[in-house]
Order: structure tokens, then C-alpha cells, then sequence
């Protein structure tokens, strides 16, 4: 595995980017949740950033996957949190990897179970596109281009600082 | 014939695991590890938080048939995994077995057959006699997940997870804790499980209590001390599981009269004073108020009771869903 | 008939101090002369008497096995007469009492003899007819002792799942006396043994089946053995199981009582932690029991307190034990097994051989009421013929019996039966 860019960084921008895109469209107290567990991470980030008065969510998708007949059921499964009301809300659903947009899907999937929110925002650290669902991020960290199986993780080292680390080549 | 003991071990083992060691069907408590109990305490924790929501139900299960196969009538454990299924978007069959093609004379691996043959995933069996489960897991239907919901007096395992969940978020861990179970033990699968259960969990001390007639023969070998006195067995218990008394120990004359039994055995006030102050009192239910257990303490603020039918689903669903990962991973082995 | 001249063979008859490798001349259904005369006379008998050379086999008396259901008449779906015998002379087994819990019950002289001349026309082991003490096996009204015994009857049998009152059994037993009859009893309290199915201890409490407590035999077996006592009645105990009944039975042979008393072979080799996983082909009746149990079971052979193994075969089509343990039927399909199975007692030093093939052979033919039996000039020439080293796996191919119910299914054993003779006459292989 190569290490790659600068996690800090990329970071910084995207609060930047992210707090022009809720000005341009009105969005005054969202609440933050982060897909476990790479996009929890990010969230924290986003969340301390934004100063978010609503606390933040965790969501643990284990139980919305579609591959269950396939893999069956994820044995780390943690219960998911969102402890405040998902109704009517804002909501920015923050992961740290977008690919195939599966993720994602069972996400929104579990947020409505939750109840009816306003709206949901997109935010993702890194784009490998190879998307194979009609789903976009409003605001990216980076775009990258990989080789259809190359991976790339995101992982926290033992200080809390994070660190995106590859297997597979670019294109 | 000492040298196929562990051979057989393993055999008995390998009924309810795949290659991987995942469940494939949920038969007993016995012989299965720590870390996979501990899995499915696990599990249901994060079902529990699906519970708490408006739209109590996930995908997972979705497009697979469930049966509930109720040899035996039990209204509330049926009604438990039904509603375990259903919230995680199974399709629920309820089949009440003792009325329906057995009692027209046709045996108990053909009727099974037949469903297997409508395609079903998963079968849920309550069952009077004593290693039927294992009989259908082992020779009838080894590829539908077989969930034992209790039969005769051999197991309940789902009965002792939830149990085991319902201690762990009260005591959160199970080292050190002296658990006495109280009542007809002899005919009980419950206690049978929740014993296996809380040994294999690291409980200190298992105790349990309950006149000769009620005790089984050799019952040191489960592992427990046994208590012919209440008060004494009671003495600084973190945790007390009463058991259901059945109307027809009287009729057997393993005991006199339920009031006898109230009077010696029955926990009452004055009697649960002997365990720890932070003790907590549980029951499989349903509960005989003055049989088994005096109302002030089943309503009291040390009864655990309805955690336990809460906690019951979300049991109910870890392991229907643990069972079916390890049908979908032995079927690619 | 032919005559018969089996040399080189390793002739082995405790009871009758035989043990030596030598020549046997067979002729007329008798065994007409064992060692140099055997030679000399077929010599003289020249072209006449097929040889076969057995080059240091075993030669025994035939097997007597006093328990063994043959199905017919009445369940032919689990055995029949051609199969069950075809498999109890490919067992080595010459001698066979029939048990009475037929359908009908074996309790009249019709019966008996339609079993008689049925087993007659196969030509292969001797039945030797046991009827139910009791009409149907009810444990009421007495079966026609003298009748029975006319129609060649060998015992009157009291089953071990009727209820009987002490008063019929103490009647039975006089009556019995009456008609020099011998009574057998398998001896369980059949009210108190209730629904169980196995023995009551540490494995029917973790897998929470119904335990039959050990107990329960005893107190039928020290009924019966009071009431054979003040009767005088002749009396066999067919299979016990505990270590408290070779006590008992040890104590009323030291007192004098006329009884003899048998094992099934399963209780010398397995304990009830065999049983795991509810396998069904476990389901034996009487329990397997403890460890204890097995090991004065083995000491009571040795010693000649237990006078007798059998097989108890129970032959089972397959749907009876494709059921929850407690719904199987008990029993396991015993004839081609007794022989391997004892010589294992043998080869792991738990039982003298001597003791093993008395209690096969002798001893339980003398039961049967064959006094002159076993390998000296003048008996009948009932032999089995063994290769102790041949070895086998149970498989259902293995087995002839109808009945592929085992316990010991996959495992491997040595001593395998190359011939059997019943009368002088070849009975196995079969001739065509």
C-alpha cells in the first residue's frame, strides 16, 4: 500500500467548499452523519468545522447492504446513531469513499427508516468513480481515476491523524 | 469406542457450523464458542437500536421465506420470531404442525420435505421431543437454517441469548456474577441453555434451587451447585431466574401442592432480601403470580421481565440473520 | 450327505478343554472324529468327503444366540425369515431364539410351528422358538406353557415393556415349574421405566431425554429373582445392563437359584457417552449405561456370572429410526456383528478369549437345552469356521440382514466367518 496525499488538506478544502455550498443554498443548521467507519471520521471533522449545534450521527449500514445473499451479514455490525430527529431535517451524509454508489444507496435507504428528511447532501473525501448507481456527491475531497480493482482506504493512524492509503495502480 | 468420542464432538459441532465456523443452524448453546455467543450478543445490540426506530425493519431477509414450525403450541415465542422475521423483511408462513399433516398419519420428514420444497430458507421448530431440531438439521433438511425455538427438555438457546443479553446490559459483563436459577429444573430447557450459557460467558458461580424431585440426575455434571434451601441459595445473588412451574409436576407427584411450593420456593419479598440490593430478577414467562413468583417482585423494581421480551426480538433477528450468513457461506463451501 | 474333512484347522472349545490345531471328520450331522482318526477315517472314506484345507483358522462350535427378532411373522418391511437367516449364518451363527414379540405375538403352538417349519425349509440355523409368557404379551392371562413346549418352544419370555403384576409372574413361574418350562425375563420396571429411552445419568441430563434409572431393573430383577427362588423355577435374565444386576444375579447363584443370565454384546463395548447428537442408531433398550456399568459387565463374562452374549437383534427398515431419538425405534441389527464384536473384547484384553466363545457357544446352546454340544466326536456337527484377520468396514452393504441399523457404522473390524456349518451341511457361503 502507497500513501497517498495529505489527508489534512484535503480536508480543509472540503469544509471550505462545503460551507460556500450550504451558503448558496440556505442551509442553516444541518446535521452531520458519517457511515462507519472511514466516513465517521471525516464527519467528526466536518462536524467540529461546521460548529453543528444538532450532535452528530453514525450509521452503520451492515443491515441495508444488497450483497446479504452474497456475503451474508457483516459479524463487526455496531448499532447504528442518530440521536436527533432525522424529520424535516438537513442532512449531510458524509463517507470517506465513493465508488460504486452502493454505499450510499443503503444509507438513504436506513435515514428514511429513521423518518423524512428535508433534504440530503453528499459529501465524500475521495471520488474513484466506477460508479454503477445515478448517484453524485455534492462535494469531494479529490476526484482520483483507479484501475477497476484498485482500493483505497482510509485509516487513522494511533495520534487521530488520518491517512489515505492504495492498492492498485492509476490509470 | 473412547477414541470416536472426539470424532463425534466434532460431528455434533459441525451440524450447527459451517466450514468457517459461522452458525448455520441454531440447535444448542452447547459446544459453541465464547466468541460466537458473544457475536450474537453483539449482533442483537445493533438490532436493538432498529427496534427504537419509527420504521422498525430492515432489508435483510428480504425475498426469504421464513416457517414457523410449531409442533407444539406456544403463542409467545411464535409471535417473537414472527415479528423477528418480519422486521427483517422475511416472508413469515405460520404452521401449526400438531394439528395439520402429522396427526393424518404422515411422518415428520415428509411433511418437512414438502416445505423444503415450496423453497423455504429458514425453519423455526418448537418441538416436544428432545433432539428434533437436530433430526431435522442433521437428516432432513441440512440446507434450510434450522432455529431450535425449544424442544422438549434439551434446549431453548434463543430463550438463553436473550437472557444473556438482558444480564449483560444490566450487569455489563458476566465475570463474577453468582446466577441462581430456581424452580422445575428437571424439565426445563431454558435453564439447560442459560446454565450452558452463563459457564461458557465466564459467570462465576451458577446455582440452582429447587426440592430433589425437580433436579435432575447427575446435575453437578452441568456445572452448578446445587441448593435444596432458598434463603441460602439466594445469598448474595447478582442475578435470579425463576422458572415457570407446569400444572402437571402435581399430577406426577413430583410435588404436593402449588402452595407448598410457594411457601419454600416461591420468591417473594422477604426471600429476594437475601440476594445483593442491586440484584435483578428475571422469567421466561409467562409468569403463575403466587405459583412461582410473588406480583410485588415480578412488578418490582428489580424485575428485569419485559427487557427480556424486548431483548427477545432483537435475539430473534441476530440469529435468524447470523444462521442464514452461514446457510449462504456452507452453500459456496 | 457328503462327508466333510476340515483339516489344518485351529479347533477352539473351552468348555470341552479343546484348543489345538488339528484335523475334524464330519458325517451323518455329527462330528465323527477329531485329530489321527479324523484322518484315518477319511482316508478310508477316500473320494467320498470334500476336504478343505482351513490353514490355522478358528474352528468353534456354532453360535447359539438366544435373542433375535426375525420380523416374520409380521414385519416384513424391517426382516424376513430368508433374510434374517441368511445373515445369521453369515454371522457364524448355528442356533437362534426366535423372540415372541411378532405380530401376531408368538403365543401359541400355531405360531410356533409356522415359525418352525418356515425356518425348517431354509435349511440354515436352527430356530429354536421362545413364546410370550402371557397371551399377546399382555402380562394377564398365561400363554399354553405345555402346549407350546409340545411344539418345540424352548422358553416362555416375559418382555421387558408389559406390565405384570407379582402375582401373575409368581403364577407364571409355578406353572412354568409344573411343565419344567424355563421362564425368561428382561428384567424393567416397565411403569417406572415410563417414556424413557435413555439411561438416566450425565448425558440424558445435558441432552434432556427422558432417563430410565438403573434402579429400574434392579427392582425387577430382584423380583424375579425372589420369586425363582421360592418357585424353583428355572430362570434366565435375558440382557442385563448394570453393574448392580451382575451383583444381584452373582448373590442368587451363590444362594442356589436355578438362573442363567445374558448381555447383549452392544453393553460390553458402548456407554451411554457414545450417545451424541441424538443419534437414533444409539437407541438401545435396555440403556447403554456408565462406564462402571461396561466394565462389570466385561468382568461378569470372565468370571461366568453372565452365562451368555447375544446379539439382541432388532432389524429396523429405515424410516423407524428417521425420527427425534425418543419417536426411533430402539434396537440395532446385531447377527453379522456378534462375532467381530466379541473378538474385539478379545484383541483389546478386556475379555479372555476362552470366556468370549464359551459365552457364544456352550454356554448359551446348554441354555437352550443342548447338553452334547461343542467339539467332541459324537455332537452335532454345528460349526463356524473363523479368519480373525480379516478385517471389514460397516457399511448397509455389509450387511445381508434386511436391518442396516447400527451404532457402528463406519468402523472398522477384524474377524471375518469363511464357513458355517449346521447338522455337517454347509449353510455358508451358500451352495448353489
Amino acid at each position: 500500500m502507497a500513501s497517498l496525499m495529505i489527508v489534512a488538506d484535503l480536508l480543509e478544502a472540503m469544509s471550505k467548499n462545503l460551507k460556500q455550498y450550504l451558503e448558496t443554498n440556505n442551509i442553516e443548521s444541518p446535521a452531520v452523519i458519517g457511515i462507519r467507519s472511514g466516513g465517521v471520521w471525516v464527519a467528526e471533522y466536518l462536524h467540529k468545522k461546521l460548529a453543528c449545534e444538532t450532535p452528530m450521527g453514525e450509521l452503520d449500514i451492515s443491515f441495508y447492504r444488497d450483497d446479504f445473499t452474497r456475503k451474508g451479514l457483516n459479524p463487526m455490525v455496531k448499532p447504528s446513531s442518530l440521536p436527533f430527529e432525522t424529520e424535516g431535517k438537513d442532512i449531510i451524509l458524509v463517507d470517506d469513499v465513493i465508488m460504486s454508489g452502493r454505499t450510499i444507496r443503503a444509507a438513504m435507504n436506513e435515514i428514511f427508516d429513521y423518518g423524512r428528511p428535508a433534504r440530503i447532501i453528499l459529501v465524500s473525501l475521495v471520488d474513484m468513480g466506477n460508479r454503477e448507481l445515478p448517484i453524485q456527491p455534492d462535494c469531494v475531497g479529490q476526484v482520483m481515476a483507479l484501475s477497476e480493482h484498485g482500493q483505497v482506504k482510509l485509516l487513522k493512524n494511533t495520534d487521530g491523524t488520518l491517512e489515505l492509503k492504495q492498492r492498485g495502480a492509476t490509470k | 469406542m473412547e477414541a470416536n468420542l472426539d470424532m463425534q464432538m466434532n460431528k455434533a459441532l459441525s451440524v450447527q457450523l459451517n466450514q468457517q465456523g459461522q452458525l448455520k443452524h441454531f440447535l444448542t448453546i452447547d459446544e459453541l464458542p465464547r466468541t460466537l455467543l458473544e457475536e450474537i450478543l453483539d449482533t442483537a445490540d445493533s438490532f436493538i437500536e432498529v427496534g427504537q426506530r419509527s420504521i422498525k425493519k430492515v432489508p435483510l431477509l428480504r425475498g426469504k421465506t421464513v416457517v414457523n414450525l410449531f409442533f407444539e403450541a406456544s403463542t409467545r415465542t411464535r409471535t417473537t420470531f414472527e415479528l423477528a422475521a418480519k422486521r427483517l423483511s422475511a416472508d413469515v408462513i405460520n404452521l401449526d404442525i400438531s394439528t395439520s399433516a402429522t396427526s393424518k398419519g404422515e411422518s415428520l420428514s415428509d411433511t418437512l420435505q414438502n416445505l423444503e420444497a415450496m423453497a423455504s430458507d429458514m425453519f423455526i421448530v418448537r418441538h416436544a421431543q428432545s433432539g428434533a431440531p437436530h433430526f431435522i438439521a442433521s437428516q432432513v433438511c441440512p440446507e434450510v437454517a434450522i432455529i431450535n425455538a425449544g424442544d422438549g427438555r434439551h434446549a431453548h438457546p434463543t430463550q438463553a441469548m436473550l437472557d444473556m443479553l438482558t444480564i449483560r446490559q444490566r450487569k455489563q459483563k458476566f465475570e463474577g456474577l453468582v446466577v441462581a436459577i430456581v424452580g422445575d429444573i428437571l424439565h426445563s430447557r431454558v435453564a439447560r441453555s442459560q446454565i450452558r450459557a452463563l459457564r461458557m460467558l465466564g459467570a462465576a458461580e451458577v446455582r440452582i434451587i429447587a426440592p430433589n424431585t425437580l433436579i435432575p440426575c447427575d446435575a453437578e455434571s452441568l456445572g452448578v451447585s446445587i441448593y435444596r434451601d432458598m434463603r441460602n441459595g439466594l445469598k448474595d445473588v447478582d442475578v435470579i431466574i425463576m422458572l415457570r412451574l407446569q400444572r402437571e409436576r402435581m399430577e406426577g407427584a413430583l410435588l404436593p401442592s402449588e402452595g407448598e411450593f410457594f411457601r419454600v420456593y416461591g420468591l417473594d419479598e422477604e426471600k429476594l432480601a437475601y440476594a445483593k440490593p442491586d440484584a435483578i430478577v428475571m422469567h421466561p414467562g409467562p409468569i403463575n403470580r403466587g405459583v412461582e413468583i410473588a406480583s410485588e417482585v415480578a412488578d418490582g423494581p428489580q424485575s428485569v421481565i419485559l427487557n427480556q421480551v424486548t431483548n427477545g426480538i432483537a435475539v430473534r433477528m441476530a440469529v435468524m440473520s447470523m444462521a442464514m450468513t452461514g446457510q449462504i457461506a456452507a452453500k459456496s463451501e | 450327505m457328503n462327508a466333510i474333512f476340515l483339516t489344518n484347522g485351529h479347533l477352539l472349545d473351552p468348555a470341552n478343554h479343546v484348543d489345538q490345531k488339528t484335523d475334524l471328520f464330519l458325517q451323518n450331522g455329527k462330528i465323527a472324529a477329531i485329530g489321527e482318526s479324523a484322518k484315518k477315517m477319511a482316508l478310508s472314506n477316500n473320494a467320498a468327503a470334500t476336504e478343505i484345507n482351513l490353514s490355522g483358522r478358528l474352528v468353534m462350535p456354532g453360535i447359539a444366540d438366544l435373542c433375535v427378532s426375525l420380523r416374520e411373522p409380521g414385519y416384513k418391511q424391517k426382516g424376513t425369515f430368508a433374510s434374517e437367516l441368511s445373515a445369521a449364518v453369515k454371522g457364524g451363527i448355528t442356533a437362534i431364539c426366535s423372540h415372541p414379540l411378532s405380530k401376531p405375538v408368538n403365543d401359541t403352538e400355531a405360531i410356533t410351528r409356522l415359525i418352525r417349519n418356515k425356518c425348517d425349509e431354509f435349511g440354515k440355523s436352527r430356530v429354536l422358538p421362545v413364546a410370550a409368557a402371557t397371551k399377546g404379551a399382555e402380562g394377564l392371562q398365561l400363554s399354553e406353557y405345555q402346549g407350546l413346549k409340545g411344539a418345540g418352544c424352548v422358553a416362555v419370555c416375559h418382555n421387558r415393556r408389559t406390565q405384570i403384576s407379582t402375582q401373575v409372574l409368581r403364577r407364571s413361574m409355578q406353572y412354568a415349574c409344573t411343565h419344567d418350562m424355563l421362564v425368561v425375563i428382561e428384567p424393567e420396571d416397565a411403569a417406572f421405566a415410563g417414556d424413557g429411552c435413555i439411561a438416566d445419568g450425565r448425558i440424558s441430563t445435558r441432552l434432556g431425554l427422558v432417563g430410565i434409572p438403573e434402579v429400574s431393573e434392579s427392582i425387577a430383577l430382584s423380583r424375579a429373582l425372589l420369586l425363582a427362588e421360592e418357585t424353583g423355577v428355572k430362570l434366565h435374565v435375558a440382557q442385563i445392563s448394570s453393574a448392580k444386576s451382575v451383583a444381584l444375579i452373582a448373590q442368587a447363584k451363590a444362594l442356589g437359584v436355578k438362573v442363567t443370565c445374558d448381555v447383549a454384546i452392544h453393553h460390553l463395548l458402548l456407554t451411554d457417552a457414545d450417545i451424541d447428537d441424538f443419534d437414533s442408531m444409539f437407541h438401545l433398550r435396555p440403556p447403554l449405561r456408565t462406564e462402571k456399568d461396561r466394565a462389570a459387565l466385561q468382568a461378569g463374562i470372565e468370571s461366568g456370572t453372565i452365562d451368555a452374549i447375544v446379539s439382541q437383534h432388532l432389524p429396523h427398515d429405515v424410516a423407524a429410526k428417521q425420527a427425534p431419538f425418543a419417536e426411533s425405534a430402539s434396537g440395532s441389527s446385531g447377527l453379522e456383528l456378534l462375532l467381530p464384536l466379541a473378538l474385539k473384547l478379545v484383541s483389546e484384553g478386556r475379555v479372555s478369549r476362552g470366556a468370549i466363545v464359551r459365552a457364544l457357544t456352550t454356554s448359551p446352546a446348554a441354555i437352550m437345552g443342548r447338553s452334547n454340544y461343542g467339539l467332541v466326536e459324537g455332537s452335532d456337527a454345528d460349526l463356524c469356521i473363523v479368519d480373525q484377520d480379516s478385517a471389514f468396514t460397516v457399511t448397509p452393504a455389509y450387511f445381508v440382514s434386511q436391518g442396516k441399523n447400527t451404532p457402528y457404522s463406519g468402523h472398522s473390524f477384524t474377524g471375518l466367518v469363511t464357513h458355517t456349518y449346521v447338522s455337517g451341511v454347509q449353510v455358508y457361503p451358500p451352495q448353489s
